[in-house]
């Protein structure tokens, strides 16, 4: 793990000077490394994580210039993996895999999205754009990350919990997705962002999250059942 | 433990998956180590590999040539991915006696 956090760091650090870091946002688990230190290292978000790294490309893109993200990421000693059937694109190391993911909007698309800006594919999924909509900025050193928001990550893994066909990832969504969700009710400022993104939210979505809290977290259904 | 255990066999899929794709990509690349030979102060370049009990050397050019210096990038390329694939390999081993 230790390898995959330097490899991590180092990935972070390399998008950083490149000033690329700022257009992008840190999607799945690698989150939870971030949140521990935006709740001041709690305890209560697990660090167990996997070792792929998720990356999202804002759709539509903000990007105002041309950063070759491939040659970064073979520098950091990544290898391209491609698959000749979908298409997409992986960057792996024995340490660390890196993906490149983006809202997919309206009618959607198959197949890979291109980002010429940053000469990478991506691979677009439904409801990033509730992610990229609510999202916080965390500094750790010198260098500032974008998440989504505590709440955002949360209330998505309840509604992708439910979409999975791979049942023990849908079991570690819920997991992680209550262990945070229950934490942030604790942190008052936290559970208004709850209540504010929640009240945001289209009411479809608002029914997903519901189903998928409920039978999940007692506390957290009945905070959004109450709204 | 059941999501540590869940991510440990995720892990182990993502390895095999690396292991397999190293070994593809080894299998395209140069084998054995690039030698260079001083004649009548020329450097020539040879790919030395063993074979069997001997070691062979396959005559590639003159060192100052595009195709030894692809050759010998293939074979940096080629260390770099045995370097992983060891790694791969341990990382494996480890995996699968935590997940017994």
């Amino acid at each position: 793990m230790d390898e995959a956090i330097n490899l991590f760091k180092k990935v972070i650090r390399a998008l950083h000077d490149n000033d690329i870091l700022k257009d992008i946002i840190i999607v799945g688990s690698w989150c939870l490394y971030y949140y521990r230190i935006y709740f001041d290292e709690t305890r209560h978000i697990s660090p167990a994580r996997t070792l792929d790294l998720y990356l999202m490309i804002p759709n539509p893109p903000k990007i105002d210039k041309d950063v070759d993200v491939n040659a970064i990421l073979e520098n950091q000693s990544f290898d391209l993996k491609f698959d000749y059937n979908t298409g997409y694109v992986k960057y792996v190391n024995p340490a660390l895999t890196v993906e490149f993911l983006t809202p997919m909007l309206g009618r959607g698309k198959s197949g890979p999205y291109e980002i010429k800006e940053l000469h990478v594919n991506a691979q677009g999924l439904r409801f990033l754009n509730f992610l990229q909509q609510y999202i916080v900025k965390i500094k750790d050193g010198d260098i500032e990350v974008t998440v989504p928001e505590p709440s955002a990550f949360v209330m998505h893994k309840f509604i992708i919990s439910q979409r999975r066909k791979n049942k023990a990832k849908a079991e570690r969504d819920i997991i992680a997705a209550k262990e945070l969700g229950e934490y942030l009710l604790t942190i008052a400022k936290q559970k208004e962002k709850m209540i504010r993104i929640f009240k945001d939210v289209p009411e479809k979505w608002q029914d997903k999250i519901v189903s998928g809290v409920k039978g999940n977290s007692e506390e957290l259904h009945k905070l959004l059942t109450s709204i | 433990m059941a999501v540590i255990h869940e991510i440990l066999k995720e892990e182990l899929e993502r390895l095999y998956e690396l292991q397999e794709l190293y070994k593809n990509k080894i299998k395209d690349l140069s084998r054995g180590s690039v030698q260079e030979k001083d004649r009548n102060g020329k450097l020539y370049s040879y790919i030395a590999y063993r074979s069997g009990d001997s070691v062979k050397y396959e005559y590639i050019g003159k060192s100052s040539s595009d195709r030894a210096a692809q050759v010998k990038d293939q074979i940096k390329k080629r260390k770099e991915f045995e370097l992983k694939l060891k790694q791969v390999r341990k990382d494996i081993k480890e995996i699968e006696k935590a997940l017994k």
